[in-house]
């Protein structure tokens, strides 16, 4: 591991920009805000004077924003319904970012991360860009000493993304529109690549490999992942993998659950005897209202403390059971001594 | 400096800590101390010297006299079909030692019709045979002997099918063949290290994908400001040392007096290095930081002058130490950390919710445990505390696969458990919120309140928490 001397604290310095490699703590205008409506709904905001967020509990004006920390709440001017303005992170924003292109969920992209080693410095090949959420955590991962080189074939993407990318100060990458399976990965003004991660997330990976040769670094091992949903472009891949001197190659995918905690009332059988009892009784005695052990009839909220609960954990409704294979490989380059 | 950082982690050097891979999958910690041999038992035993120069990721196999030689990979047939004629077809004569052992020319079978299980009679050869053979040579070609000898004495090698007589080699390869690979020793090679040649308890049961979804969840970043608990050894904070390149700073704390921070042994960082990223302190120095803090007394430069040598260092050591201690405990009383990143066996429960008011705005609070109900318990208090907002229970699942083209199938086996994380973001929620929600006009507000919150869940989209909460819905009998 590399060691730095220096020992900055970057937390806190309200002048400073608002940007995706490091934090800050206070609200200004230009300051790009996550507003938490709810789980499902988190909106990016840019900070302007006069402009205001509507939601459906009400408007929420940017003015009101400016001054306030990160991880406030806020109420609307309603009385009832908050939000909660978020300091953007790349796992943050892969939730809000508006969707151009399928995208790299954090469960995939944090296993990349982390098998491919990709760390502060790492010099990184992303292909394609799509809607940059991957971008994202590949520039917080590799800091001001790395350097992200992102290609995009599709040109309003590539526009959108690279407009994206200046504006949240992500200031270690170069994106390039450009088809790499037809016209590789050179480019003029930076001759010496020398990446050491590589991402493929393309239709055709096998079309791009090839060219990567030079590209790579020629001095140190390099990893690549290829993101495919499909096995059939798993089979090709590996092949075009072998072919170019590719090693340790091994296909996997990943399987992610998000689990809430629920509570599931304890209802005991001899509570159940006991009201079946009272039950008859009042047949006979035609009484509306006996033992109620399980709250029947009335509307009963989770937890509620007149009951007993289990503390149980349950999935959503939908779960994502297959996103893409991840395809892992090595290159080492072969060096000569003497 | 960047650009000595890639050296360092490219190419195999002096002093360095490594990961060597055996051919059998068995790993190995090592330190490349200059002029140093290393035993790796049965696979045989090299001078470090002669690994010095390559880059990380090289695979070797061993000659007489322990002497290396480079080979392409540490794959065999099955795992690295194809990937033989690439390389030779490079302009590079040093990997001419590529098939370790080519199959022999031999006939095989169309399936396994005529394949009769006889048991171990099928093979000639005595395992004292074997024995003599590898006391014989401990270079690769020994080991190469070894197998084409066991061809041979197989009786019914021809009845298997080319995929089965694969098969066997790669099997007998893993055995025999004195080759290996020297790894950097990434935090990733370090957690399989623990978990497969130790225990997996040591890691907490911990999994490649569960450290990298909390690393990810916890924003580690070069520059970030952390708050952690780490009852793997280290092994969290070998990991985000790696991310955060020593830039930032670490703020650890311990439940003993002294912290366990072994995995560091490894990691590449001289002691001054560490402590200048890396503040340990234990939980009764971090709750109760008043009572804590060292006063030392002061001499004057005079009165030390004045003092005998030994006592003086002891003095100037003591001094030191407590500038420490001090130093850490004004950084805890300052809090703002940039995240919360909680692995320990004590309950989360009852610690986690005590430290969050030193974590940052919307700074990220992530807890690992390898049991899903402790977490359960944990997320429960936390939605009832607010200032934690949307605590979710994540996990993550790799499955491997074999992958060979047209035999390409999940493994059979893999290793279970890896633990669940707990994710959520500091937040600070307004004390006037209820009070608004309960006071004056409470029939209407609570109505419109309940309002939104059915039709919240009723599309499923938008829930505003604070809507949904119990606290704030009317809760009377229907009709």
């Amino acid at each position: 591991m590399n060691m730095k001397a220096n020992n900055n604290n970057i937390s806190d310095s309200t002048s400073n920009k608002m940007s995706f490699l490091k934090y800050k703590d206070t609200i200004e205008e230009n300051d790009l805000v996550l507003a938490f409506i709810g789980r499902e709904n988190i909106k990016p905001i840019k900070i302007k004077l006069g402009e205001s967020l509507n939601t459906r509990y009400g408007v929420f004006p940017h003015d009101s924003m400016i001054g306030l920390k990160y991880g406030s709440q806020i109420i609307s001017p309603k009385g009832y319904g908050f939000i909660y303005l978020l300091y953007p992170t790349p796992e943050l924003w892969t939730l809000s970012l508006p969707h151009r292109t399928q995208i790299v969920y954090t469960p995939d992209s944090s296993y990349i991360i982390q098998r491919l080693n990709v760390i502060n410095g790492s010099r990184v090949i992303e292909a394609g860009t799509g809607s940059g959420s991957f971008s994202h955590s590949f520039a917080r991962t590799i800091g001001e000493e790395g350097k992200l080189f992102s290609y995009e074939f599709h040109e309003p993407r590539f526009k959108q993304a690279k407009l994206e990318f200046e504006d949240h100060n992500l200031n270690n990458f170069i994106i390039t529109n450009r088809d790499v399976c037809n016209d590789g990965f050179e480019i003029s003004n930076e001759p010496n690549i020398n990446a050491d991660i590589v991402f493929l997330d393309l239709p055709a990976p096998w079309e791009a490999i090839p060219h990567l040769k030079n590209v790579i670094s020629n001095n140190k091992k390099v990893g690549i992942c290829c993101f495919s949903p499909c096995i059939e472009q798993v089979v090709k891949t590996v092949e075009s993998l072998q072919e170019n001197g590719w090693i340790e190659i091994e296909m996997t995918s990943i399987m992610a659950k998000k689990w809430e905690s629920r509570k599931e009332m304890v209802r005991k059988v001899d509570d159940a005897l006991e009201r079946l009892r009272d039950v008859m009784k009042r047949q006979k005695e035609e009484k509306d209202y006996g033992f109620n052990p399980f709250g029947k009839g009335r509307r009963v909220m989770e937890g509620d403390s007149e009951f007993e609960w289990f503390e149980v954990s349950k999935t959503g409704p939908e779960l994502k059971s297959h996103t893409s294979y991840l395809t892992f490989a090595y290159f080492v380059p072969t060096i000569n001594k003497e | 400096m960047s650009v000595n950082s890639a050296k360092q982690r490219s190419t195999i050097q002096k002093d360095d800590w490594a990961m060597v891979t055996m051919p059998s999958g068995g790993l190995r910690v090592v330190e490349l101390r200059e002029g140093g041999v290393i035993n790796l038992g049965k696979f045989g035993q090299f001078i470090v010297d002669n690994v010095f120069g390559y880059p990380y990721g090289q695979s070797f196999e061993i000659l007489d006299d322990k002497k290396v030689a480079p080979v392409k990979s540490l794959g065999f047939g099955l795992d690295e079909r194809g990937g033989a004629s690439a390389a030779t077809e490079g302009e590079d004569s040093n990997l001419e030692s590529e098939h370790a052992t080519p199959v022999p020319e031999m006939k095989s079978s169309a399936n396994n019709q005529n394949l009769i299980d006889v048991g171990e009679k099928i093979q000639k050869i005595t395992i004292e045979e074997i024995e003599q053979m590898k006391k014989e040579g401990m270079s690769n070609e020994a080991g190469k002997l070894i197998i084409e000898k066991m061809i041979q004495s197989h009786e019914a090698f021809d009845k298997k099918t080319v995929y089965s007589q694969e098969k066997y080699l790669t099997r007998k390869q893993r055995k025999f063949t004195r080759r290996f690979t020297m790894n950097y020793l990434s935090s990733s090679a370090l957690l399989n290290y623990l978990y497969q040649e130790k225990e997996p308890q040591r890691v907490l049961d911990m999994s490649e994908e569960t450290l990298g979804l909390m690393m990810s969840y916890a924003n580690v970043m070069p520059g970030g400001n952390y708050l952690v608990m780490d009852e793997a050894g280290g092994l969290i904070v070998y990991a985000m040392l790696e991310r955060m390149g020593g830039k930032g700073s670490i703020t650890l704390v311990h439940e003993n007096d002294q912290p366990n921070l072994s995995a560091l042994r490894s990691c590449g960082y001289s002691e001054e290095e560490l402590d200048k990223v890396v503040k340990t302190i234990n939980l009764l120095q971090f709750f109760e930081p008043e009572t804590e803090r060292i006063d030392l007394f002061e001499y004057t430069p005079e009165e030390l002058e004045l003092l005998p040598y030994p006592k003086k260092q002891q003095y100037l050591r003591k001094q030191q130490k407590a500038q420490s201690v001090n130093e850490t405990l004004k950084k805890v009383e300052e809090g703002n950390f940039d995240g919360l990143i909680y692995v320990s066996t004590l309950s989360p429960i009852t610690c986690v919710p005590r430290m969050l008011s030193k974590v940052g705005g919307s700074r990220p609070i992530v807890i690992y445990s390898q049991f899903k109900e402790i977490l359960v318990g944990l997320n429960h208090v936390l939605q009832k505390d607010k200032r934690v907002l949307i605590p979710n229970i994540y996990e993550s699942r790799v499955t491997k696969f074999q992958t060979v083209p047209g035999k390409l199938h999940p493994m059979m086996t893999s290793r279970s458990g890896g633990g669940f994380i707990s994710w959520g973001l500091r937040v600070f929620p307004m004390d006037n919120v209820i009070a608004v929600g309960r006071g004056l006009k409470k029939r209407r507000l609570n109505n419109e309140a309940e309002a939104a919150s059915t039709a919240a869940a009723a599309d499923n989209t938008e829930v505003s928490l604070q809507d949904s909460k119990p606290e704030d819905t009317v809760m009377e009998p229907e009709a």
